[in-house]
């Protein structure tokens, strides 16, 4: 089989605090150790401009364009003797890659987020030249089927380091950081600062939750840039929750956010995780259900196949958005429904909730050797396909170099 | 006889070997009273055209997708696989590399029922026969006819100018076997050689010895050949006939080539006056066989 020599493309930097920048920090080294960290190329060209460096073994190629970089994807393709790309992001960005795969300038895998109801055209055309589209969640596969793709995989999960992400009990200096009490509802969002993470939604969900039921003590984290799509201090302001709310240091989120040992921690202590929005995947939920947390998330997307132990919540309305992508919005009253169901099991219990299913679920499936296995799979049939299709012009066999070099002379 | 010449272009007026070979066919077959109709991209065919009582030319035909094979033979149309490379059972044509894994190509699973299904497989050398039924054993059993190149004597000749240095056409191709002849130069300083018909790679120097000199019309070329003692072929893929080695002969030139020029593997290809006779009747005697073929 054709040995693959990959350029791994995501946005993020692997040393980068982002979903993005995670998948590439665990998956990378695994790849690195499998097919050779010599055969594995890095661009990522946030926060990665204009200088090539190395990270674990790897060599990381700069590029100067926001979103994929494409600017320079094919001369580092080419010049790195590269035999697939494999691509890590949305599709809606995507330019020049769909156009360099139809001529056949390289061999393209995308491992892509399905975070939009219906298949607009401008969708299919992108993403159909993709040698194999492999969706991060099964969710996305089905959609991808039912609009009649061929080059759909099956479904590979992000995973996630089970080693770090696992049930703590609460570390009370985390607590207190975070504004919460043994006695109170703590609440947790972890989410970027953009508009289809409905951050507006919920936060209207829990003034709701507060107008109606003003006793339950309500605290929460809001782990997130307060200026970004949103200015999320005026929707504070406006929705009268800036009393319970804590938020970390802007100029801390400026600087890469927090380590994922310190996320592990403000988890543990999380009453419930509030996700509710249309996710192309949801670390968030993965990462709460790893500690046990109960998670609050939107019955559309993958949060159905990634949640053991939390609420799904229906959507209120549909929006299309100026791309002609259409996505749910969070429905704030059954949001705070759903919280308050939660609040009456946590007094019921009298401790936080846990799920050991849920940790188990994502101890058996989430680990990052178990996707890497899987992407193993999807890489080696690609090579092997990429050899019985000879999508390479092949080189001569022995015999016939041999032939070649008999030389036949006629006077 | 009604007969539809497939061929992916109009070769009446399109240069390239491939078609001057077609043109040939298809004036000497209009002479002989056939009545013949080119089959294009341009100028398609209907399927009621497609009948028992025509007989169909697929000349190395790209355009034609496995359907109509099936389609005619459904129908019962017979047909002649003309082949002039090695389609369409490697994509790569001339790149045709000759692996152990080439044998379970799949589109070879997919072709060849419908080589099986023709009346006569036509190759252009005992060469390009030999290095198909590597891939295709299958069709040993196949009937079949070797048709050179048509090459015209009157048009290649020797003119009894002074001759000196090598000249090679096309070998700066890699199919064509660029690194053997510019090994060979290397290991030749002594030799002048002029390369004629483009290079692909003009980045890459050429060895002191060997000079790119661009390319000339068709109807040039024997003056071109006349003005060389050599001819310099040396591919590294087998080729099915390779015209130029037998005009370059034909016009007085030494031939230093090697065992993957079809041309070259006809016992007869040893001296001119046999090139030039077998060449020249290789229109008449192709359908001959076709004829033979039809009529049963």
């Amino acid at each position: 089989m054709i040995k693959p020599r990959i350029l791994f493309n995501a946005k993020d930097f692997p040393g980068f605090n982002s979903g993005y920048g995670i998948i590439g920090r665990y998956l990378l080294p695994l790849l690195g150790e499998h097919y050779g960290k010599e055969n594995i190329i890095i661009y990522a060209p946030i926060y990665q401009r204009d200088t090539v460096t190395e990270w674990e073994g790897m060599k990381v190629l700069p590029g100067i364009s926001w979103d994929y970089g494409e600017n320079l994807i094919l001369e580092h393709y080419q010049h790195e003797r590269c035999n697939l790309l494999l691509q890590v992001g949305d599709a809606w960005p995507l330019g020049i890659v769909p156009d360099l795969a139809s001529n056949d300038e390289i061999l393209w895998v995308q491992w892509i987020p399905v975070d939009w109801l219906g298949m607009p055209k401008n969708i299919i055309n992108r993403i159909r030249p993709a040698h194999k589209l492999v969706p991060f969640s099964k969710y996305g596969e089905n959609s991808l089927r039912k609009h009649n793709f061929t080059n759909v995989e099956k479904a590979i999960w992000i995973g996630l380091n089970t080693d770090l992400w696992r049930p703590a009990p609460r570390d009370e200096q985390v607590m207190e950081l975070l504004g919460f009490g043994n006695d109170t509802f703590n609440l947790l969002i972890v989410a970027a600062n953009q508009e289809r993470k409905g951050i507006f939604q919920q936060l209207e969900a829990i003034r709701l939750l507060r107008q109606v039921d003003p006793d339950i003590p309500l605290r929460l984290y809001l782990h997130t840039q307060m200026r970004g799509d949103r200015d999320l201090y005026a929707d504070v302001d406006e929705l009268g929750i800036g009393d319970i709310l804590v938020y970390p240091d802007p100029y801390l989120m400026k600087l890469g956010g927090i380590k994922e040992e310190e996320m592990v921690k403000i988890f543990n202590c999380a009453d419930v995780l509030l996700n509710v929005c249309f996710e192309g995947f949801g670390i968030s939920m993965t990462q709460a259900q790893a500690c046990g947390v109960p998670v609050i998330y939107l019955l559309e997307g993958p949060g159905d196949e990634l949640v053991v132990s939390g609420i799904g919540t229906t959507p209120i309305a549909n929006v299309t958005h100026p791309n002609m992508m259409t996505t749910p919005l969070p429905n704030p009253m059954a949001i705070a429904q759903s919280l308050a169901e939660l609040w009456k099991r946590r007094v019921l219990e009298g401790v936080p909730m846990r799920s050991e299913g849920a940790t188990q679920f994502v101890q058996d499936n989430l680990s990052w050797g178990k996707i890497a296995e899987q992407w193993f799979e999807v890489i080696d049939k690609v090579m092997w396909e990429r050899e019985r299709y000879c999508m390479d012009i092949p080189s001569p066999s022995e015999e016939l170099l041999t032939k070649a070099g008999r030389m036949r002379e006629l006077e | 006889m009604k007969i539809l010449y497939a061929q992916d272009f109009d070769f009446l007026t399109h240069p390239g070997g491939a078609q001057l070979t077609d043109k040939a066919h298809f004036l000497e077959g209009t002479r002989r009273g056939h009545d013949l109709k080119i089959w294009n991209p341009v100028a398609e065919v209907s399927e009621d055209d497609l009948t028992p009582e025509v007989l169909v030319i697929a000349s190395n035909p790209h355009f034609l997708p496995a359907d109509t094979f099936q389609f005619m033979l459904d129908r019962g149309v017979p047909y002649v696989w003309f082949l002039h490379d090695y389609l369409p059972v490697c994509k790569y044509r001339l790149f045709y590399p000759l692996r152990d894994s080439c044998v379970d190509c799949y589109l070879k699973e997919r072709w060849l029922p419908y080589l099986l299904g023709a009346k006569m497989i036509i190759w252009l050398s005992p060469l390009h026969r030999d290095s198909w039924l590597r891939i295709c054993p299958e069709l040993e059993i196949m009937p079949y006819h070797l048709s050179p190149s048509p090459v015209d004597p009157n048009s290649f000749y020797d003119m009894g100018m002074e001759r000196s240095g090598a000249i090679a056409v096309e070998s700066l191709h890699p199919f064509k076997g660029r690194d053997q002849v510019l090994k060979w130069a290397e290991e030749h300083p002594e030799v002048q050689i002029d390369f004629l018909g483009g290079n692909p790679m003009p980045q890459i120097p050429l060895p002191p010895n060997c000079k790119d000199v661009g390319s000339v019309p068709g109807n040039k070329m024997n003056e071109v050949y006349n003005h060389y003692e050599t001819f310099l072929h040396l591919p590294q893929n087998p080729s099915p006939f390779d015209r130029t080695v037998a005009e370059a002969y034909l016009a007085g030139c030494k031939i230093i080539g090697n065992e993957l020029i079809g041309a070259l593997s006809y016992v007869w290809f040893s001296s001119r006056e046999q090139v030039a006779e077998c060449c020249r009747n290789s229109s008449r005697i192709f359908w001959e066989r076709v004829e033979e073929v039809f009529h049963g």
